[in-house]
């Protein structure tokens, strides 16, 4: 390995304490392959801050307290990372952002405290403009939080997205997450565990999203959203909750596409508050565009042909101008 | 005592040594306590300064110089150890998608995301835009096809989608605008400091992630009959109140203040949802699906 250059060095030190900070003791061998060195070279980098001291005048001060290597090769550091503790410099913009963000929506939504009141002042005042998420979660979280923590299941009417219909519902929570603006509980369904999901579905002005599990590991872990359940309360099932379940990259969608071809006002395609990926826009020059949209599921298909508006043409396929014809007569006949 | 030659190892080591002395040091105490600035020459006054520029670069740790003292000082931390501790715990239950990668070097972060509740996707606007509204700059932008002139005031978000709040020259009244539909390039107008930020805007950022206040229609109360399953859905939704309720369906209020997406938000209930009343929007909504049932 070519010898190391004082900026990497700093750079390595800076990764090495910040490690054993937030994972607690660490195996050298660990560090190494974190950062990519080998561990003679680690051990050459940290050996000299070992013994870390200076003089008073009485005495001499030895800071070997702070960084620990013991004779199994694992380094600890007892008194919290004093480097980061002694760091002047304040975020950068981008990084006082994101960090402005989460101590916003933890603080609102989770727990806050004296200490993260005075740190989102100093990151407001750092960025210099009001910056807001809004990520108000259900009072139903709160309780599946608590199910989760006791082991409780909860109950729930839950309206399934494909059918609109609502069932009874025992679920076992294992997390509660917030993603893509909505609240989410992935839990394994006592109800009914072998059945179709039936969990997580689009709504108005949802992003693209849908039903699934969280893949072959973990094939009973459903999604389901706040917003369709209601009569929350405590099981009586007790349970496990798993702790190895996290928040989905994406929903697995297996439900037929739809593609179709409109000609409208380039505002309607805007506005569309339908989940739906929008390939092709071409102004034909009256004022109007020619877009290829393609949405999922056949609810969002309805959904998209009433929100595209009588002013837009349906190109192809032809078969969807006779359905949008069919259902919005039935709409007609049962919202009115 | 050990000799200090390594620079890495005298830096940390100058850096307790600052620590531990918050009223400040003289250069001829450091070169007679500090292992490696032995001797207070010109050549160890050199190493030292080089040595305060290292440490400002290498760890984010400045120290200054009190000309009158003639002493060395830390400067105080950015963030204190509990409040780099409460933001550490923040971040670790929040991921925040879109922004440059960092691995939040200044405060440390939780290495493994195992604890992530909640996820957060950064519109590509919103640092740009942030950056004009603390330096009071005006921005052009393209909106619906129009070109417009705007005072930043402030970014929010909900449901997924970004806004930004501002005031549309030459109009007086705040505005919101959705960054995913603003098109063209974005430019800076003016001089920074062009204008003033008004007081509390918290009302405005309310009202600009509320989808239960948009439009600017005159108000219409509405009177909606909801499924007794998709009531609670329906109540948030359209911030709606319950005023009459049994086990068949629920009677609730509403205020509609865009009338070309009520009848599209009613649809989404699929008829669970039965528009009562008044009877012209009744009769309005009943005319756009009638309209929509004979649409090319």
């Amino acid at each position: 390995m070519p010898p190391l250059s004082k900026q990497q060095k700093f750079e390595l030190l800076t990764a090495t304490f910040a490690l054993v900070e937030e994972r607690g003791p660490t195996p050298l061998t660990e560090i190494a392959a974190h950062l990519g060195i080998d561990v003679g070279t680690l051990r050459d980098l940290i050996d000299p801050l070992l013994f870390l001291e200076y003089r008073t005048p009485t005495d001499i001060v030895d800071m070997s307290r702070a960084f620990l290597l013991d004779e199994a090769g694992v380094l600890r550091i007892d008194e919290g990372h004093w480097l980061r503790n002694l760091r002047s410099v304040p975020p950068s913009d981008d990084d006082a952002l994101r960090l402005l963000l989460a101590a916003e929506v933890v603080a609102a939504e989770i727990t806050s405290s004296p200490a993260l009141t005075s740190a989102r002042a100093k990151l407001a005042e750092l960025l210099g403009a009001p910056v807001t998420v809004e990520a108000t979660a259900p009072p139903e979280v709160r309780l599946a939080q608590q199910a989760i923590l006791s082991g409780r299941s909860l109950r729930c009417r839950y309206l399934g997205h494909e059918d609109d219909t609502a069932r009874d519902r025992e679920l076992l929570g294992h997390l509660v997450f917030h993603r893509w603006g909505r609240w989410y509980l992935a839990a394994t369904d006592a109800t009914d565990a072998t059945g179709p999901a039936d969990a997580a579905g689009p709504g108005p002005g949802g992003p693209p999203e849908g039903e699934g599990d969280a893949g072959p590991a973990t094939p009973a872990v459903k999604y389901f959203r706040f917003e369709r359940m209601s009569q929350v309360r405590l099981g009586d099932l007790r349970y496990r909750p798993r702790d190895d379940v996290r928040p989905p990259e994406w929903f697995r969608i297996d439900r037929p596409t739809t593609r179709l071809r409109v000609r409208t006002v380039p505002t309607v395609i805007e506005y569309l508050t339908v989940p739906h990926v929008c390939s092709t826009l071409r102004d034909l020059g009256d004022g109007r565009v020619e877009a290829e949209l393609v949405v999922v599921g056949d609810r969002m298909l309805d959904q998209m042909l009433v929100a595209l508006g009588p002013t837009t043409e349906i190109v192809e396929p032809a078969e969807l101008r006779e359905r949008r014809r069919t259902w919005a007569a039935e709409l007609a006949a049962r919202i009115c | 005592m050990t000799p200090a030659r390594r620079p890495e190892e005298r830096i940390l080591a100058l850096a307790a040594y600052l620590h531990a002395h918050p009223q400040g040091v003289t250069r001829s105490e450091i070169a007679e306590d500090v292992p490696g600035y032995e001797g207070g020459d010109e050549a160890t006054r050199r190493m030292l300064h080089r040595d305060l520029g290292d440490l400002l670069q290498g760890f984010g740790i400045e120290v200054v110089f009190d000309d009158t003292a003639g002493r060395y000082r830390l400067r105080p931390p950015f963030f204190t150890p509990a409040e780099r501790e409460a933001l550490i715990a923040a971040t670790a239950l929040m991921r925040v998608e879109g922004l440059r990668s960092s691995d939040l070097d200044p405060i440390g972060a939780a290495v493994d995301g195992e604890q992530v509740q909640v996820i957060v996707r950064v519109h590509e606007l919103v640092p740009v835009l942030r950056a004009a509204i603390a330096a009071r700059q005006a921005v052009r932008f393209t909106y619906h096809g129009t070109v417009r002139e705007v005072e930043p005031f402030a970014l929010a978000c909900a449901w997924d989608r970004w806004y930004l709040i501002a005031r549309q020259r030459p109009e007086t009244d705040l505005r919101r605008f959705r960054l995913d539909r603003i098109t063209g390039n974005l430019t800076e107008v003016g001089e920074p400091g062009g204008f003033t930020v008004p007081g509390d805007l918290s009302v405005a950022i309310g009202h600009a992630v509320d989808p239960n206040v948009w439009g600017e229609d005159p108000p219409v109360e509405a009177l909606v009959a909801v499924a007794p399953d998709h009531l609670e859905r329906f109540r948030r939704d359209f911030a709606a109140t319950i005023t009459d309720c049994d086990a068949q369906r629920s009677e609730v209020r509403l205020t509609v203040r865009h009338r070309a997406s009520f009848p599209v938000r009613l649809a989404a209930y699929r008829g669970h949802a039965r528009l009562l009343g008044p009877e012209e929007l009744v009769a309005e909504v009943r005319a756009w699906f009638g309209a929509l049932a004979e649409a090319p």
